[in-house]
């Protein structure tokens, strides 16, 4: 029987790329179904730099290691960080999860990321912090996918759309923040690792001024002593225009972040696990990509800092994971054509306890 | 007349859930968590309630009464609220003289341990953060709880 015939547009092809994805994940996921003590882990990330307002929001879900779990048993964490004048958020533990084979989207707990009418959809309810959130998220461009890279014991894969455009409403402790077509990005992460192994890494999202789009995505050991894996991606219009790696890219850290202001951690129980203000966030992140005459410098200075506690699995530690709104700078040239602006953006380091 | 027993006040009585919690949810937490206290029993006092903690080789158990020679430690009920809702650190409780502990540097050090210990444990049993808030609950509608 001949199938109906699809129109062919950006947004089917937007979704079937999502679709596949999601296959290749629950393919990943199911070649260890009968290893129930595999340490299964996946995420649904969402950024959004909306000027003033800045959203993070992670949907986690991973087998239960822990001793009191049933074997294989699936279990979700939900975190939700707020910018407006300083960070704000919540990390709700232990919360039941959702997501099907081959269709792209997850939910954990109140919290779920789903393709809907072409464009994904965010929505986000947390009632005893008085937070609603509910964007449209529309891709300008197809997902990038990674191949599976080293990750401490295991591996690790992502797929990433960089160039997205918000539009809808953040309320936070009350105050609504109305949003059309702000800067966005979305990840997808997938693979088996330990929190606590022998891993690091270091991830920036920077919507420029100037149009241009860079992630970089770096995965060290946990000295930071060997680098795996180092990528800096530049879109432009919605297209990957470069992609650099491996000895193309240097990133070096120059100074320390200050003490003050002190970093938010979340969630609050990780204040009595941690002392003092002092976090290994550099004060300045600076990135150099070179390809024959083509150069671009991004520096990323912090601005303030957010530490995630995660458990480790391997140990009775934490792993801190440190999101910091950073000043961005873009430089450099691409076929000739000069790079520049820069504005606010968020840097992900993972640097182990 | 025999002595009169005590009920456990909010906090003992939370505490021993905690540790029957943990050696559920997280037996190698709580097998280390006993390790680390074997022999150095605590002497607590928080606000009006005062209670002990013996590290025995069987499991971290609650008593009625502190052994001699345990280590001292007494925080105010507003102090231990302030730390379980994350507002506050042991370090800045201790520097604002809201929290004391009492014992040689030795057995300080290994009363830090204990409560690190007893916290990387905690964040790992999911019944913990009800036993949390319920507490919280408690001592913010009756500070002075009688015990």
């Amino acid at each position: 029987m001949a199938q109906p015939s699809r129109a062919v547009t950006p947004a089917v092809v937007l979704e079937d790329a999502l679709a596949l994805a999601s296959l290749e994940r629950w393919r990943a996921a199911a070649s260890g179904a009968r290893q129930p003590e595999r340490p299964w882990k996946q995420w649904d990330h969402v950024v959004v730099l909306a000027g003033e307002l800045q959203v993070l929001v992670n949907l986690c879900q991973q087998r239960d290691l822990r001793p009191c779990a049933s074997r294989g048993k699936a279990v979700g964490a939900l975190t939700l960080l707020v910018r407006e004048r300083s960070w704000d958020g919540v990390v709700r533990w232990d919360l039941p999860v959702r997501s099907r084979p081959g269709v792209f989207g997850a939910r954990v707990g109140t919290a779920q990321v789903q393709v809907q009418a072409g464009a994904l959809r965010l929505q986000v309810e947390d009632r005893a912090l008085g937070a609603r959130i509910e964007l449209r998220l529309a891709a300008e461009g197809l997902p990038l996918t990674s191949p599976a890279v080293p990750l401490g014991g295991g591996t690790f894969q992502w797929l990433a759309l960089p160039c997205l455009r918000a539009t809808g409403t953040v309320e936070w402790r009350g105050r609504r923040h109305r949003l059309r077509d702000a800067p966005a990005y979305h990840d997808e992460n997938w693979g088996w690792w330990r929190w606590g192994e022998d891993f690091a890494w270091q991830w920036a999202y920077v919507p420029s001024n100037s149009g241009w789009v860079a992630v970089l995505s770096r995965m060290l050991d946990r000295r930071r002593a060997v680098e795996h894996d180092v990528r800096l991606l530049l879109w432009r219009d919605g297209a990957l225009a470069r992609s650099f790696q491996g000895r193309e890219v240097s990133v070096t850290a120059r100074g320390w972040f200050p003490e003050r202001p002190a970093p938010a951690r979340f969630p609050a129980i990780a204040n009595l696990l941690a002392e003092g203000n002092v976090t290994d966030v550099p004060a300045t992140l600076e990135i150099t990509a070179r390809r024959s005459n083509e150069r671009v410098q991004l520096e990323l200075t912090a601005a303030e800092v957010a530490q995630l506690a995660v458990p480790n699995e391997t140990d009775l530690e934490v792993t801190w994971v440190n999101e910091v709104a950073v000043q961005a700078r873009l430089d450099g040239s691409i076929a000739g054509e000069r790079l520049g602006g820069g504005g606010p953006a968020l840097l992900e380091l993972v640097h182990g306890s | 007349m025999g002595r009169e027993r005590r009920e456990p006040g909010p906090v003992r009585d939370a505490l021993g859930r905690a540790l029957v919690g943990m050696s559920r949810e997280h037996p190698p937490g709580a097998r280390r968590l006993s390790e680390v206290l074997r022999g150095h029993d605590l002497d607590v006092q928080v606000g009006p309630e005062r209670f002990g903690v013996i590290g025995a080789e069987g499991g971290v158990r609650v008593a009625g009464e502190a052994p001699a020679r345990a280590i001292s430690v007494s925080l105010s009920p507003g102090s231990l609220c302030r730390m379980l809702a994350g507002e506050t650190t042991v370090g800045r409780e201790l520097r604002a003289g809201e929290l004391e502990a009492r014992a040689s540097i030795a057995r300080l050090r290994r009363l830090d341990v204990a409560l690190r210990t007893f916290l990387q444990v905690a964040v790992r049993c999911p019944s913990l953060a009800e036993i949390a808030a319920t507490l919280r609950a408690r001592l913010s509608l009756h500070p002075e709880e009688p015990t």
